[in-house]
């Protein structure tokens, strides 16, 4: 009851407060707000959006391009990486033979010094050897030639003297 | 011959010699040509003779008998 009386109220309320020339007014303005907003705002707003994104686009076919040169970069540096690997290889290798080879030719070398020096320190250890029993006998001999001359000079007699004198010129006289 | 003659023949003995070794002495120097003897004694050719007759030399020495010897021996 009291609703109903209320509802009735308010109907009659907003019938004596709207006026309709002025709500039609109010919608002219609020079209013409919507129009303006449109034009001046949201027009303006989108071209700014679609710029954005066009930039935004644009950043990123820039960015794939740089990525796609990045990958290309990378492939490259790897393929000469790879062959830059080879190449050490191939030159550790060629290094390593020719030390070994170096190593070879200073062993085989040193050998045949040392062989060389053996031989030469045979050779004149045997030279010394002969010339150290040459004077062992030269000095024996010597000694045996010294003994001997004493002996004779203190034994011969005056008659074996006058014997080898007489027996010397009987050959002398001879021939 | 006639060289000799005149030559002296110079005799080196380690003592003196006797009148007997002495006389075959001269007579070999003789026979050999020369006038006279000239005697020498040195005690280091030990004993027997050495004989200088112009360039010939005679050793019958001791020493050079030795001195072969060791020759005979080094070689």
């Amino acid at each position: 009851m009291f609703m109903n009386f209320y509802e009735a109220g308010l109907a009659a309320n907003i019938g004596d407060l709207v006026e309709w020339e002025s709500l039609v007014c109010h919608l002219i303005a609020l079209i013409i707000l919507t129009v303006g907003l449109y034009l001046l705002l949201f027009k303006p707003v989108k071209r700014m959006i679609k710029e954005r994104q066009d930039k935004i686009k644009k950043i990123e076919k820039e960015n794939s391009d740089l990525n796609a040169e990045v990958r290309q970069m990378k492939e490259s540096s790897s393929v000469l990486l790879s062959d830059a690997k080879k190449q050490a290889a191939v030159i550790h290798e060629n290094a390593v033979k020719s030390a070994n080879q170096k190593a070879d030719e200073i062993v085989a070398d040193a050998r045949r010094q040392a062989k060389n020096i053996v031989e030469r320190a045979e050779t004149e250890l045997e030279e010394e050897r002969r010339n150290l029993q040459s004077d062992i006998e030269q000095q024996i001999t010597d000694v045996s030639m010294a003994v001997a001359r004493k002996i004779l000079a203190r034994d011969i007699s005056a008659e074996d003297d006058k014997k080898l004198i007489e027996e010397s010129l009987a050959q002398w006289s001879k021939e | 011959m006639k060289n000799n003659q005149a030559q002296t023949a110079k005799v080196i003995l380690a003592r003196k010699p006797d009148s007997e070794t002495a006389a075959k002495i001269e007579a070999f120097a003789k026979g050999k040509g020369c006038s006279s003897v000239e005697y020498t004694i040195d005690g280091k050719i030990i004993g027997g003779i050495i004989v200088y007759i112009g360039d010939t030399v005679y050793d019958g020495s001791v020493k050079s008998r030795l001195e072969e010897m060791k020759r005979d021996i080094s070689d």
